[in-house]
């Protein structure tokens, strides 16, 4: 049966070696075109001001108090009994207040007062927008985290990266949606923080790690180049034969295709990850050249989530790194050495990243976002620790439309609870998808007998963070 | 109670007298309107009037604040104002931020000046002038069970009588009735059937359908050139037959009920014997268990009075079924202990509903279902059930075999009893004979002992002093009894504990008089304390603030009193160690020592497991009650673990909470106090289990301040001794042989115990004759027909199912927040569109409520099934969204086959193998898949089924098709499974330590465990569904981790190395011959000359590029890419 040469054995004939595929006349197929991909970019509700977002996804819960949410009252009450009424907590551990052992100091001219913790940051105080005034429903680990990220205290619902992938697709070509760097560590409640949930589960999280295999199975195992080409040659002759034996139906040659976008990823991811091609000044500015390995690793990630933003991928998050001798940001003791090299892990790669992202003039169409799943007491737990706090604590945002150089919202004396303008989490995704474009009450996915959305049935824009 | 709880329930009871009063306030305070002016109205029109007022449309949480009449009246959460008294004014607490779930105004807390005015104002009284008629806000009133119910059609029952419609012209195509009913929609549609699917089609077709795993070279071989005119039914009864057929649609079951065996958040803690559920499901469907039977188990398996038996092992297969409620993820530490519970328990809600009856109560947790007959009223009376029925780990080991040795051991007991504690009795004569010799020498000895500091101890004294041997031999009295004697004097004087201690004192010189008034003394003391024990309570000032106050005992402080008889509304056991109730006072407890052939006789009334043998297992619980006092006391004896559930909490593992757990160890033979610190869930529910470990009795268990007096009570046969002239000697042995003659004569009590319990542990001062003969004989012969009958109680086996408690009903949380419960109560009731109200009258009531959801009259639970059955068959229900057949659900396409499937279902015993052949028997279901241009057009869904559709192999399917091609899998049944795989990538810092070998020892996917927080990332990436709640359709999905494992996954890459190594050794070593076998095995089917010579092409130029001559790796790489055609993942 004669067979005329198929896309596959063109790529085969052509290749030299793995990656170095030309794929633009793929691309162009109407066969192989977008419309089978579940993540051709769709068009948004409204004009857009971010085309993606960086999730800087703070593991553990920084305390507002140290760090952006400066507190002079506590220095007064310091080891006093806390004064004000004080709820439940996880350790049930309540020491005196606890003043911040890091001093503050105005940046800008916005004059935002940022903690020591943050002297990079603090730099570019006048491209945040830092909301001080955030909530959250929950004091533990994994229900917060899974609220954070689904908008649902409870496991099983699709993380917002999953939602913008299916509500957005993504401009990227040859990668998903929905990247998570993973950093080192994961967040209680596990990989399901960057699940589908309902969603197709093309919308989970691809995950990255550093190292030798950045992606789970994306290298080729075979032990000599062309023997995957050649093999692939082969698929597709005998996938066209299952076309024409079974039928030209849309499952089969959406999963024909799907290979294709496989196919490119093993080039894309290595090619994405190495960053030899920057600058030394870029390496510079990410803090690459740190003598602190999670400063290092950080940076990378931050590097990294940069180049996804120019494929054009949707949503990255960013977990933090791992750092021996802390649990994440939980500083439930030794606040001072905790907070400290977690702080030295992040705080100039991410102010590198806002620099790097300024200055090629993404950082306008770009959203990051700063959080934790929720804040720390100002009152110790035991002598030296904070326990869990939802009750008001600190984000930021930058970029993609986000009002530059503001603070917005406020909690009481003691940074223990939200008192002005108080958000929760849902109000966060609301406004992180409208800023994306999409109305959160019309981005929906038929469950459970109804419409669900990120906000479930909660949820305002807040208008005055946007630009 | 919480702190709202209360708070509305005072100023709900104000409010009502309340309300008539502030019309004429304004008038009595002059400047109070102008007040009201300057200072009320801007606070509430800029910060309460958008969110709770007319002119603005909203009306939330049914407050409108625009007139005086709304404000006063109130909202869902009560009344807003008590005027007069801030401190009872709910406006005053939720505008000062207080309560974390009740702070308004929402986003920016009012400053302190408004809060200060608003406070003066209602101090004044509230005046405003502000009248008019405050809208009627009800959102309520649109609800009607009745019209929703009547307007949707799955609210209907199931017609019986349903006829397949006449055709046209059947040009033969019918084979079933089923075909006639999608024949006449195609015909509707001008459209015809398919042809027949070949029979290699079919059978692979057949074999995924049905026990997912491909049928062998020789299986398609066999049925393709068999000429029996009824090869397909043999086939078909074959696969329905096969132990395979279970899990495979085992697992499309455990998509409902959210299956996993860990409970997934922060550590992921294992769910104890989940796996069992599993393989009871698999058992289950193999054993074509009646659905109907299958449901009841679910519901209430624990409760079915003759259980199904699994014929391998004998266990308790029915209870297993329940297990699935506690399926779900759990919390360690909640802070907010209470909200966590409702979010289990809405997940149970939501599970159950949905995969039983297609509907989603889920959703009339916060409001009335939006569009189905389901009220709120529905989801909490359904809750109820669950507040009534307990997690429980149950001995499932052989019930009958337990059954039948209870029966056996209470028998023989009760056949004895009277017989062994009469010759007991006849003993007791003889035993205290010389009491009268030994009593004034030791109480003489005893008063010569001198005491103070230096004073000898009386055994010292003894054995130093010269003259007591010879005191000793004079009387005939042995030295060492003597000395005993002594000792016991020495230590009953000092213990009014001790049932003699008023005699000893009378012995050691106290007059008659005043040692029987002293007893009495101590029993009037003794009662009055007991009559005015104090309650700590400790009252939530704010949350963590409190404050203690005191108040006195109630009745219901008392939480379990097993000195008296139970009803069986108030006896909740687990396993047959507890027996129906507790054991009487007088009762004797007998033992295995020859020695001590009665252990004791017992004296109040108490919880006990070893009335007939402590080798049943089980455990014993309280109702559930509320915490009321800081403490809780426990009598008891012997030894346990104690674990009090508060709201249902289950895993407990730090840093709160772990003070619910404790244990119990008595050290001896003493009835103890254990006091248990349970100040931190004070206002909670809880429930208090206690799990033996050896012997435990529980006389009560009961709330009190410091440790609970235990009353002493005079025993009248020794008051009755100290009144009369009688020597003391003589007199107490006599009261010994009196109280062994009432023994004897069936008329033990509480006193008799006592004296007889003296008896029992004094043996070292009594008579000991050398020979109790006949009493001995008896014993010993009781002894060994008891301890072989419990050689006979199997061991124990556990199992996950539920236990009933006290019958335990739900107040309505208003908006689904549980910190905002109505006053009154729901009945525990089943949704009231399909069934009356009907409160159960004990316990929870679960059996009646899973005979109605399989009572013909409910349309939905056979309708859902049929429907599942015909999804997993043709990839789309007939009802598309098979958890939903609601309003919002998609409409039936053949409505009435599902009716007709769904009353064959019921009139054939429920089989779901019976409704499942008649579905693949259908010409429908034998169609060909190949798509039909024309067809397409009018019906491009297939929604009339003119076709069979393609559909993509789950995960699972995929992964078992992989090992069973490359002949790697193991058949095993059962067991516990491998440990899930943890790839390099998943490992994280939250990984478990070990991990699953890659290949899962070659398991079908059903057996690998499935760890929440560890999914298998090739199962996920085919979506498996996360476990979190019923998934009656899978999604499908395309993603490039697809493709990318099936490329490069080490998993994969073994499989066919192992296949390859196995066609080498087939006996070939063609080319031609390996592509042919391996075609075989991969497709069921031989390949096409174009595709052979395409492999074999593959196959010489891989030789050629190695330029080695070697098979091995090309044939690797040809198994690999045979993997990767699409032919292999989907079936047509």
């Amino acid at each position: 049966m004669p067979r005329p040469m198929s896309r596959r054995e063109m790529l085969g004939r052509c290749a030299t070696g793995f990656g170095a595929v030309a794929l633009s006349s793929l691309l162009a197929d109407p066969a192989y075109g977008k419309a089978k991909s579940p993540f051709a970019p769709r068009k948004p509700h409204h004009d857009a001001k971010a085309k993606s977002v960086i999730f800087l996804y703070m593991d553990g819960g920084v305390s507002q108090v140290d760090s952006f949410d400066y507190k002079p009252r506590l220095e007064k009450d310091n080891g006093k009994p806390f004064s004000a009424k004080i709820n439940p907590t996880q350790f049930d551990n309540i020491g005196k207040t606890l003043k911040s052992p890091w001093n503050f100091k105005q940046y800008g001219q916005s004059g935002l007062n940022v903690s020591d913790l943050f002297p990079h940051v603090g730099e570019m105080a006048d491209e945040l927008c830092v909301v001080r005034s955030m909530t959250s429903k929950f004091s533990e680990h994994n229900s917060a985290n899974f609220f954070l990220h689904t908008g649902f205290g409870v496991q099983g619902r699709p993380s917002m990266g999953a939602w913008m992938s299916y509500g957005l697709g993504t401009e990227a070509t040859d990668l998903p949606g929905f990247v998570v760097l993973n950093g080192g560590l994961i967040p209680s409640g596990g990989w399901d923080n960057f699940g589908n949930g309902f969603l197709p589960a093309s919308h989970q999280a691809t995950v990255f790690k550093t190292g030798k295999e950045p992606l789970a199975d994306i290298r080729p195992r075979e032990s000599r180049p062309g023997v995957q080409q050649a093999k692939l040659g082969l698929l597709n002759k005998l996938d066209q034969g299952v076309l024409n034996r079974l039928g030209k139906v849309d499952e089969l040659e959406s999963a024909i295709a799907n290979y294709e976008m496989a196919y490119r990823m093993q080039a894309a991811v290595p090619e994405l990850i190495d960053v030899k091609g920057e600058t030394e000044a870029t390496r510079k500015l990410y803090g690459l050249d740190s003598k602190y390995d999670p400063t290092r690793t950080f940076g990378m990630q931050c590097l990294i989530a940069r180049r996804l933003v120019e494929k054009g991928v949707r949503f990255i998050e960013l977990t933090c790194p791992r750092i021996s001798g802390n649990d994440r940001w939980d500083a439930h003791g030794g606040l001072k050495k905790n907070h400290g090299d977690n702080s030295r892990a992040t705080d100039q790669p991410i102010a590198g990243l806002l620099r790097d992202l300024k200055s090629r003039g993404m950082l306008k169409d770009t959203l990051v976002v700063w959080s934790g799943e929720f804040g720390r007491t100002p009152f110790a737990q035991g002598s030296n620790g904070r326990d869990h706090n939802p009750f008001g604590f600190t984000i930021w945002m930058a970029g993609g439309g986000a009002k530059p150089g503001i603070t917005y919202g406020a909690t009481d004396e003691f940074g223990y609870r939200a008192v002005e303008n108080k958000l929760d989490i849902h109000d966060m995704h609301a406004t992180m998808l409208h800023l994306l474009g999409m109305d959160h009450k019309k981005m929906t996915y038929f469950f459970d007998g109804r419409d669900m959305r990120l906000t479930d049935v909660h949820g305002h824009v807040a208008h005055d963070l946007i630009a | 109670m919480s702190f709202f709880q209360r708070l509305l329930q005072g100023t709900a009871a104000i409010g009502l007298g309340m309300s008539a009063w502030p019309s004429g306030l304004a008038a009595v305070e002059p400047g109070g309107i102008e007040f009201f002016e300057n200072h009320i109205r801007p606070v509430l029109v800029q910060n309460c009037y958008k969110c709770h007022s007319e002119e603005a449309g909203k009306a939330k949480g049914e407050l409108l604040l625009d007139t005086r009449e709304g404000l006063l009246k109130g909202g869902e959460a009560g009344p807003t104002i008590v005027p007069g008294d801030p401190k009872a004014s709910l406006l005053l607490k939720v505008v000062s931020y207080e309560n974390e779930d009740l702070q308004m105004p929402p986003k920016n807390k009012l400053p302190d000046d408004a809060i200060a005015k608003l406070t003066k104002w209602i101090e004044m009284g509230a005046p405003d002038p502000r009248d008019g008629k405050s809208a009627e806000i009800s959102d309520k009133g649109e609800f009607d069970i009745a019209k929703r119910k009547a307007e949707h059609w799955a609210w209907q029952s199931v017609p019986r009588d349903v006829q397949p419609p006449a055709l046209d012209a059947d040009a033969g195509w019918p084979r079933t009735s089923i075909d006639q009913f999608v024949l006449a929609r195609l015909q509707q549609a001008k459209l015809s059937p398919s042809g027949p699917a070949s029979r290699q089609t079919m059978i692979r077709r057949l074999y995924f359908d049905l026990t997912g795993l491909p049928p062998t070279p020789a299986e398609v071989e066999a049925f393709v050139s068999d000429t029996s005119p009824i090869a397909y039914e043999n086939l078909v009864e074959r696969l329905l037959a096969s132990p395979h057929f279970g899990e495979r649609w085992g697992q499309h079951w455990l998509d409902l009920v959210r299956f996993a065996e860990t409970r997934g958040h922060e550590a992921d803690y294992p769910i104890p014997q989940a796996y069992r559920y599993r393989n009871y499901v698999v058992r289950a469907l193999n054993a074509d268990v009646p659905y109907n039977d299958f449901v009841v188990e679910h519901v209430a398996g624990d409760m079915v009075k003759q259980p199904r038996l699994d014929p391998a092992t004998r266990e308790n297969e029915s209870a297993k079924g329940a297990g699935f409620w506690h399926l779900g993820e759990a919390t360690h530490s909640p802070v907010d202990i209470r909200g966590d519970e409702c979010n289990r328990v809405h997940n149970q809600i939501d599970v159950y509903s949905k995969a039983f009856l297609g509907l989603t109560m889920g959703c009339a947790r916060c409001h009335d279902h939006k569009f189905d007959a389901i009220s709120t009223a529905d989801y909490y009376a359904f809750a109820g059930y669950l507040q009534s029925s307990g997690y429980h780990l149950k001995d499932v080991a052989d019930p009958v075999a337990q059954d039948s040795a209870h029966k056996k051991l209470a028998k023989l007991r009760a056949e004895n009893e009277t017989r062994l504690v009469t010759e007991y009795a006849a003993t007791v004569k003889t035993r205290v004979s010389r009491i009268g010799d030994y009593l004034p020498v030791a109480a003489k000895i005893l008063n010569e002992i001198p005491t103070g500091e230096d004073a000898p101890k009386p055994a010292d004294y003894i054995a130093s002093h010269p003259t007591v041997k010879a005191v000793a031999e004079a009387a005939k009295l042995n030295t060492d009894k003597l000395a005993a004697w002594v000792a016991y004097f020495d230590k009953a004087r000092g213990s009014v504990a001790d049932p003699l201690h008023g005699i000893v004192k009378v012995a050691l010189g106290q007059s008659r008089g005043d040692s029987l008034a002293a007893m009495r003394k101590l029993e009037a003391d003794t009662t009055a304390q007991a009559k005015s024990v104090k309650i700590i309570e400790t009252v939530e000032e704010g949350e963590r603030n409190y404050v203690k106050s005191e108040r006195d005992w109630r009745a219901e402080d008392m939480v379990a009193d097993y000195r008296r008889e139970q009803d069986s509304g108030e006896w909740f056991t687990g396993g047959k160690q507890f027996g129906a109730g507790p054991m009487k006072a007088g009762s004797p407890v007998f033992g295995n020592d020859p020695k001590r052939p009665i252990m004791e006789f017992n004296e109040n009334g108490a919880a006990r497991n070893d009335e007939l043998s402590t080798r049943f297992s089980g455990l014993i619980r309280t109702r559930t009650f509320g915490v009321n006092g800081d403490m809780l006391w426990y009598r008891y004896k012997g030894k346990a673990d104690v674990f009090m559930a508060v709201n249902s909490h289950r895993q407990v593992a730090g840093p709160l909470h772990g003070i619910v757990r404790q244990k119990l160890d008595s050290k001896g033979d003493e009835w103890k106090w254990h006091g248990h610190r349970v100040r931190d869930y004070i206002g909670f529910r809880v429930h208090v289990e206690f799990t033996p470990r050896g012997d435990f009795a529980l006389e009560r268990v009961q709330f009190g301040g410091s440790e609970p007096p235990v009353i002493r009570p005079v025993n009248s046969r020794l008051a009755k001794l100290l009144e009369s002239d009688t020597g003391l000697a003589k007199g107490l042995a006599d009261v010994f042989v009196s109280a062994a003659t009432d023994l004897a004569g069936g008329k033990a009590g509480r006193e008799t115990a006592q004296l007889l319990n003296w008896v029992i542990r004094h043996d070292n001062l009594l008579e000991r004759p050398a020979d109790l003969g006949q009493a001995a004989a008896g014993f010993a012969a009781y002894q060994k027909q008891r301890s072989d009958i419990e050689k006979s109680i199997p061991g124990a086996s556990w199992a996950l199912t539920l236990l009933d408690g006290s019958g335990e009903d739900e107040p309505i949380l208003v908006r689904g927040n549980h910190k905002s419960p109505e006053t009154k109560l729901v009945p525990r009731s089943f949704l009231e569109a399909l069934a009356k109200r009907e409160a159960p009258s004990r316990g929870s009531g679960r059996m009646a409520l899973a005979r109605r959801m399989v009572d013909p009259a409910n349309p939905f639970v056979s309708r859902v099934v049929v429907n599942r059955v015909w999804h997993h068959l043709f990839g789309r229900g007939i009802v598309e969204t098979v958890d939903n057949l609601g309003a919002t659900g998609k409409a039936p396409t053949h409505p009435n086959l599902l009716d007709f499937l769904a009353s064959q279902l019921m009139d054939r015993d429920w089989s779901l193998k019976d409704m499942i052949r008649q579905v693949v028997l259908s010409s429908t279901y034998r169609q060909s898949s190949k798509p039909n241009m024309a067809s397409a057009k009018v019906d491009p869904n297939n929604y009339l089924l003119h076709r069979m559709p393609i559909r993509r192999l789950q995960g699972e399917v995929i992964r078992d098709r992989l090992l069973a091609v490359s002949g790697r899998i193991d058949k095993r049944q059962f067991g516990k499974g491998p440990m899930v795989h943890i790839t390099p990538f998943m490992r994280n810092n939250r990984s478990p330590g070990g991990s699953g070998p890659m290949d899962g020892d070659g398991r079908r996917s059903i057996y690998v465990e499935v760890r929440r927080n560890h999914l298998e990332p090739m199962l996920m990436a085919f979506d498996k569904p996360t476990p979190f709640s019923t998934i009656g359709k899978r999604v499908v999905s395309n993603s490039p981790a697809q493709p990318l494992i099936m490329l490069n996954n080490p998993f994969v890459h073994a499989q066919a190395s192992i296949w390859a190594d196995a066609l080498l050794n087939s006996g070939t070593s063609a080319t031609g011959e390996l592509v042919n076998l391996a075609y075989q095995q991969a497709f069921g089917r031989d390949p096409e000359p174009w595709e052979a010579e395409a492999a074999v092409g593959f196959i010489e130029a891989q030789k050629k590029e190695t330029g080695n001559d070697s098979l091995k790796q090309p044939l690797i790489d040809l198994c690999h890419t045979l993997f990767n055609v699409k032919e292999f993942v989907f079936v047509n």
